[in-house]
């Protein structure tokens, strides 16, 4: 019936509140609920870094040369069932190095991270490509260190 | 009997009302409706990260995270691309140029274009040898539009640079050889100032009782023997280096001055283009009427944007003046430029002309279904002058530009009702009930003269929404950010009742349409602010403006 009551008694449809601040609702509560709500550039672990691979949370992060990249727009490669899918949630370096997406190539989180000191010349020159290559796609959202008790 | 007669009369009225009300709905909102609720909430990209003080990068719906931000026209110079300059324009303008005409304030008659461009061609052929040009005439009358078209073109074919002037110098700038002023009563006042320049143009015709110095000379006579020229020739730097040159200056009345370059005019146009959406677009019937305050000096820089744009496409431009604000000046303009004020003029004058009950109907009809997102001009006020108009750009200013500009370290504290906009503010339900009466889709912008050239943000070509009074009544709704900046709000230590966890803070841009300003102290008071909030990555604090990010991407800004 609003359409018609609107029209009968020259009133309008009222959207919905884009800020959240209507009536009682001051605080703008819902804003940090939402799964998508931005994350906070910061320092990830490899623990913590593993839980970004699109399957235990939506977003999809993986680390290169000890920098991490939002990768979540690269679902298609990257997310569960992709043909990348072992480098989410992971350090990626080795496997870009090596122009290999075994999963051998990638480290579990509780080991120690991987340095690359083995790594050849044109498989460094490898790595500098894909590193480029992510830091102009993806945003940075933070960096990858050891963690204590964990990976030292 | 009759009870039970009564009560099936009812039920079945019920019945059937609330019938059409749902097929109505369901078959005819739904499919006519411009914009669906998933498109009003995502109006912005917004970057996934953020830091720590600050809430995440909004970016126009069109510009996608990871691709560049409108940057300028993209033309092609062998294998490059290039952003391309104000002499690209005007050249693609010439090639165009038929019929099409620009009315000015302080002329009776339309002037073509070919002759706008041999009175400029003209211009620029006596100025060459000098640097920059003040202009303290309104670029709405046709000696500061053509002296401006000349010092444009000169500002990347030459050394010649326009120089918007707020009023005129109270003290020598260096690099300014000639002045356009508009009165002898005006030059009168100089005290002995025409020293400074090289050349003084008065607008008004040479008067016997005058003695001036050689070096003042009227319009009339330093316009004598040009030609009506319809070509215009300009061939590209191969290294691009005209497209990064100055294109403008503009000094405020507060006498801070702010160039803007060559990227600044060409992202802008390419932006406002680009910001019509499909079936919308400009074309050669587009006819802009600038009103009021606009084609001033203070406020004309954001109308060379829309003006270029119109002109690129074929159309046609217009001045239309403020007192008065008759809607027979706006015959035949299919675009509008205005602020509130002009708004609110015809509408009062709309208003006493009809209010008969077919028109209110009518009306009502239209209010309700432009509420629901679907725009139709049935309640469109009887007048010839509307016919035509298919959209409204308003322009809302931040009324403390001057803190804006002189970027102060020191950020001032949000009072509930810090009103940084003009006072003639327009709620959603008033532009609805605009949108209905002129039958025209209404775009609000929100702008900061002498620090950005053009619009900041932009209401949606789509949006008809009616924001809940609450809404209304404490913020403005300034849409989503241009296609050629991306923006973000930051914590303030004055300020901690503005939480960035809950989109608020205080408003920082960057991009391609800010102006550098010339002063010394003001570029590093810019440059220490900027370091001071985003670490030198080129973003630029608007100091005293404070807002949220709606969850449709929007920023809204308290009032």
């Amino acid at each position: 019936m609003s359409f018609i009551k609107n029209l009968l008694f020259g009133s309008y449809k009222t959207s919905e509140d884009p800020t959240g601040i209507s009536g009682n609702n001051k605080d703008n509560a819902d804003a940090t609920d939402s799964g998508d709500a931005p994350i906070v550039e910061g320092i990830f672990y490899p623990r913590t870094l593993s839980k970004f691979n699109g399957h235990d949370n939506e977003k999809i992060f993986i680390a290169v040369r000890g920098k991490v990249y939002d990768c979540t727009q690269g679902r298609q490669f990257y997310g569960p069932s992709g043909p990348y899918s072992n480098f989410a949630g992971n350090d990626a370096s080795r496997g870009l190095a090596l122009n290999s997406f075994e999963s051998e190539t990638v480290r579990e989180w509780d080991k120690s991270i991987d340095t690359l000191d083995d790594l050849k010349p044109e498989q460094k020159e490898s790595l500098d490509s894909w590193e480029s290559h992510f830091a102009n796609k993806y945003p940075c959202v933070g960096t990858l260190v050891p963690e204590p008790g964990v990976n030292i | 009997m009759d009870y039970m007669y009564m009560l099936k009369l009812i039920f079945t009225t019920f019945i059937g009302v609330f019938g059409v009300n749902w097929l109505f709905h369901k078959f005819y909102i739904s499919s006519k409706r411009d914009f669906t609720s998933v498109a009003y909430n995502q109006q912005a990209n917004i970057s996934s990260v953020r830091k720590e003080n600050e809430t995440a990068h909004y970016r126009n719906f069109l510009v996608p995270l990871g691709f560049p931000l409108i940057t300028g026209l993209s033309l092609s110079l062998k294998y490059k691309i290039r952003n391309g300059n104000f002499a690209d324009v005007w050249k693609a303008i010439m090639e165009l140029a038929g019929n099409n005409t620009i009315t000015f304030k302080n002329g009776a008659e339309s002037v073509n274009l070919k002759e706008v461009n041999g009175m400029a061609s003209h211009l620029l052929q006596l100025c060459d040898q000098y640097r920059n040009v003040g202009i303290a005439v309104p670029q709405s009358s046709l000696q500061g539009f053509v002296m401006s078209i000349a010092a444009m073109i000169g500002s990347v074919k030459g050394s010649l640079k326009p120089h918007f002037l707020a009023s005129i110098p109270r003290q020598k700038f260096e690099d300014m050889d000639v002045l356009l002023i508009s009165s002898w009563s005006a030059y009168k006042m100089l005290n002995g100032s025409e020293k400074w320049y090289k050349l003084v143009i008065v607008c008004e015709p040479m008067k016997d009782d005058i003695d001036v110095p050689d070096h003042v000379q009227s319009w009339d006579s330093i316009l004598q023997g040009y030609v009506i020229n319809a070509s215009f020739q300009y061939t590209p730097a191969e290294d691009n280096s005209d497209d990064t040159k100055i294109a403008v200056y503009a000094t405020s009345s507060w006498n801070a001055t702010t160039s803007f370059t060559q990227g600044c005019l060409v992202s802008g146009i390419a932006s406002f283009i680009q910001g019509f959406p499909s079936g919308h677009q400009l074309t050669c019937v587009d006819s802009l009427a600038v009103a009021g305050r606009l084609g001033d000096v203070d406020l004309s820089i954001h109308f060379w944007h829309k003006a270029l744009a119109v002109l690129l496409h074929g159309g046609c431009l217009s001045f239309v003046s403020e007192p008065g604000a008759e809607l027979k000046n706006l015959r035949g303009s299919t675009l509008l430029f205005c602020e509130p004020k002009f708004l609110s003029h015809i509408l009062d004058e709309i208003k006493t002309r009809n209010c008969s009950l077919w028109r209110k109907l009518r009306f009502a009809w239209a209010t309700a279904l432009l509420s629901e997102g679907v725009f139709t001009n049935s309640g469109q006020s009887p007048f010839a002058a509307l016919d035509e108009l298919r959209c409204v750009f308003v322009a809302e200013h931040i009324q403390n530009t001057q803190l804006v500009s002189s970027f102060p370290e020191r950020i001032p504290t949000r009072q509930p009702s810090f009103a940084a906009l003009s006072r003639e503010l327009l709620t959603s339900e008033k532009l609805n009930s605009i949108r209905a009466q002129l039958g025209s889709r209404v775009v609000v912008e929100l702008y900061c003269p002498y620090v950005v050239m053009g619009p900041l943000f932009q209401t949606s070509f789509y949006d008809y929404r009616v924001l809940p009074s609450s809404v209304d009544s404490d913020f403005l709704c300034c849409g989503a950010i241009s296609t050629n900046l991306e923006g973000k709000l930051v914590k303030t230590d004055e300020n901690p009742e503005l939480d960035v966890t809950k989109r608020q803070g205080m408003l920082c841009v960057r991009g391609f349409t800010i102006g550098k300003p010339l002063d010394h102290d003001r570029l590093e008071a810019a440059m220490k602010l900027s370091a001071k909030f985003s670490g030198g990555e080129g973003w630029m604090p608007m100091v005293g403006i404070f807002g949220l990010w709606g969850k449709d991407g929007c920023l809204y800004i308290y009032k």
